[in-house]
């Protein structure tokens, strides 16, 4: 163990920070070659990437007409179903977690698309509850 | 004409020329980008005709890249002293219209100089930030410059309250400065903060995002927490400026002002807000609006980890910190964000001596992997120090669930809490009753002839045995069990008699908090 510490890191366990201008290039996760651009100029060198950064998850935009669960928990008491209007804080169901009756309320104004969740299902966190219908464009 | 008023009249012709700015142009520019310009901020701040503007007359001392033919008025920031509520304060604002308010070193050495004034002054530092960022021209000298603001945001911590307001682009090491400080205040569409802007990080990690997404106001209200306040428009946010300072004292040897003492509002009824039965959330804010005067609530950071809530009220004109767990937002659970968000709150009251009123509501810490892998532990154990490092005074009320390391956690007697109160809805045990009794009964559970009857059973039998405030009332971990309707009241006379506490730490250089 010592020794490995003390020995300077082989090449190809580096990654490159290569400068270079093509900006499609960036970030391939597993081809073994794992390159990273990391400015329009400057030198290349090799780093390592910690485990946190290759696993790390790209940035998406939310999307309004969802609505997701924040916490682990059960579905108790769904109240819409799809076609419904709802009013921006209604009631769309009633979903416990950490010994709490929660209850989920419409984020807008807006027509209930679907309900993904069913009276009594266990669901993680960040899962799918109520997808809204996109409103028509005035 | 007098050789004095010539002299007077140069003084006037100088002081027009300084005070103009970046000249018509820019100014209009920045009217159009719906920002107000330096000067007429600082004017809407402050009580009227109290500004006192230092430094007009600073030359930039750049000598390169054809810098040496600039003429910069007042090298692109503003600072005097002022009136705010009628307390003193000092105050700086970078002037966009002027090289885009980047920051060279006799910038930098203006804004050093009022945070100096500042602190030996004993009165609040107000700065707003509107800059492009470093003075590229000047290279190092302009980082040395951001180096010696961060040293004295540093320096000038927990003596004096030090506030940041965004009205404009805040971004790569220039976003420290507001981080070291108290309070950051941001505008929606105005304030842009980040370290690394869209288009670094589209080409380095192809990943596309808009600015306002990126470091919006919103963004860093709602999901970073790195700003304590938002506001629609610039004027409602020098309101929230002028009102938060209102409960704070101008430094750490004094208290605040005290306002005029009142009575909350007859409409928040503390005993009708809060359902008896555990399961049914409600919005604890109504609940600290049932126990301040006027019911006036002040919250801070209201958008981020809103389940926990922080904030200052007055009780009978005292200034005092609420901290309440929030049971409308994820059962009111303490996690990653809600230990900072409150453990934060708490240093800042304990370093400027507001009273800290704890009202607890919470099932415990949030499980999931994404919290572990989050290092819950390392930011639940914020909560725990911050509690036990202070030392003003602080009072507990448990209004219903106080289980498992929460119960430690939320000012419980055990960190050197002056006076914890119960409700009898109060809850206080090692765990909720479902999973202690599954724990304790396993055995008889499983060898029943009807186990799920036989959980039920022994649930009950826990709730009734322990899921009570008496059990804890009968070890002296609580003082009193109280009617809710005297809360007020109990709380008030607590910070009658712990007036003039003195608790001390044992003496050391400082604690190391796990940051």
């Amino acid at each position: 163990m010592a020794e490995k510490e003390n020995t300077i890191p082989q090449a190809e366990e580096l990654h490159t920070l290569a400068p270079t201008n093509d900006s499609t290039e960036f970030l391939v996760p597993d081809s073994g070659k794992k390159k990273l651009r990391v400015a329009e100029e400057g030198h290349e060198y090799k780093t390592y990437l910690t485990k946190k950064f290759l696993e790390r998850k790209p940035w998406k935009a939310p999307d309004p007409l969802q609505v997701l669960s924040h916490i682990p928990g059960s579905v108790i008491e769904v109240f819409v179903k799809p076609g419904q209007k709802v009013k921006k804080g209604e009631k769309l169901m009633i979903y416990e977690a950490m010994k709490m009756m929660n209850i989920v309320s419409a984020p807008m104004d807006g027509i209930i698309k679907e309900v993904h969740a069913k009276e009594g299902e266990k669901l993680p966190k960040g899962a799918l509850l109520v997808t809204f219908k996109k409103p028509a464009k005035k | 004409m007098s050789l004095l008023s010539k002299k007077i009249s140069e003084l006037q012709e100088r002081t027009q020329h300084a005070q103009q700015g970046g000249g018509d142009k820019a100014i209009a520019k920045q009217i159009a980008m719906g920002k107000l310009p330096a000067r007429e901020r600082i004017r809407k701040l402050l009580d009227e005709g109290t500004f006192y503007e230092y430094d007009l007359f600073i030359q930039h001392d750049a000598r390169e890249f054809g810098m040496e033919k600039k003429d910069l008025a007042g090298d692109g920031v503003v600072i005097g002293t002022g009136k705010i509520n009628g307390q003193p304060v000092a105050v700086y604002a970078q002037d966009f219209t002027v090289a885009g308010g980047s920051l060279g070193s006799m910038h930098a050495r203006k804004i050093t100089k009022i945070m100096d004034y500042a602190l030996r002054m004993r009165i609040p530092l107000i700065g707003i930030n509107d800059s492009g960022g470093a003075r590229i021209q000047e290279g190092v000298n302009s980082l040395a410059g951001y180096g010696e603001i961060f040293f004295r945001n540093t320096l000038n911590s927990g003596v004096i309250p030090q506030i940041s307001v965004i009205l404009g682009p805040c971004a790569g090491g220039a976003v420290y400065s507001p981080a070291l400080t108290d309070y950051v205040f941001v505008v929606d569409k105005i304030s842009k903060m980040f370290i690394t802007g869209p288009e670094v990080i589209k080409s380095v990690l192809g990943e596309e995002i808009d600015m306002e997404s990126l470091g919006g106001a919103r963004v860093h209200c709602e999901t970073t927490g790195n700003a304590h306040f938002f506001a629609e428009s610039e004027d409602e946010c020098f309101a929230q400026i002028k009102k938060l300072l209102s409960y704070l004292p101008a430094n750490n040897q004094t208290k605040a002002v005290p306002g005029k003492p009142a009575q909350p509002l007859k409409k928040y009824n503390i005993v009708k807000t809060v359902p008896a039965d555990p399961t049914e959330p409600y919005d604890v804010r109504n609940v600290i609006r049932a126990l301040v005067d006027n019911s006036d609530f002040f919250e801070v950071q209201e958008m981020w980890a809103k389940n926990i809530v922080i904030g200052y009220g007055r009780i009978e004109g005292r200034t005092v910190g609420f901290i309440a767990n929030q049971p409308m937002y994820l059962a009111g659970v303490l996690d990653c964000d809600s230990s900072d968000k409150a453990a934060r709150f708490i240093r800042y009251c304990d370093a400027f001596n507001i009273p800290i009123v704890t009202l607890e509501d919470m099932p415990g810490y949030l499980p999931g992997v994404d919290q572990e892998h989050a290092g819950v532990i390392r930011h639940g154990a914020k909560l725990l120090y911050a509690y036990s490092e202070a030392t003003v005074p602080k009072i507990t009320v448990i209004l219903r669930k106080a289980y498992g390391g929460g119960y430690i956690a939320m000012n419980s007697r055990h960190l050197r809490a002056d006076f914890v109160f119960a409700w009898p809805t109060a809850e206080i045990a090692v765990m909720g009753p479902q999973g202690a009794a599954n724990i304790i009964f396993r055995k008889e559970i499983m060898e029943a002839e009807d186990p799920e009857a036989m959980r039920k059973k022994k649930v009950e039998e826990y709730k009734e045995k322990f899921a009570n405030p008496y059990v804890a009332a009968s070890k002296g971990y609580i003082d009193s069990v109280i009617n809710p309707a005297d809360t007020r009241e109990f709380i008030l006379q607590s910070l009658d008699i712990s007036q003039q506490k003195n608790s001390g730490m044992p003496k050391k250089k400082h604690g190391i908090p796990p940051f």
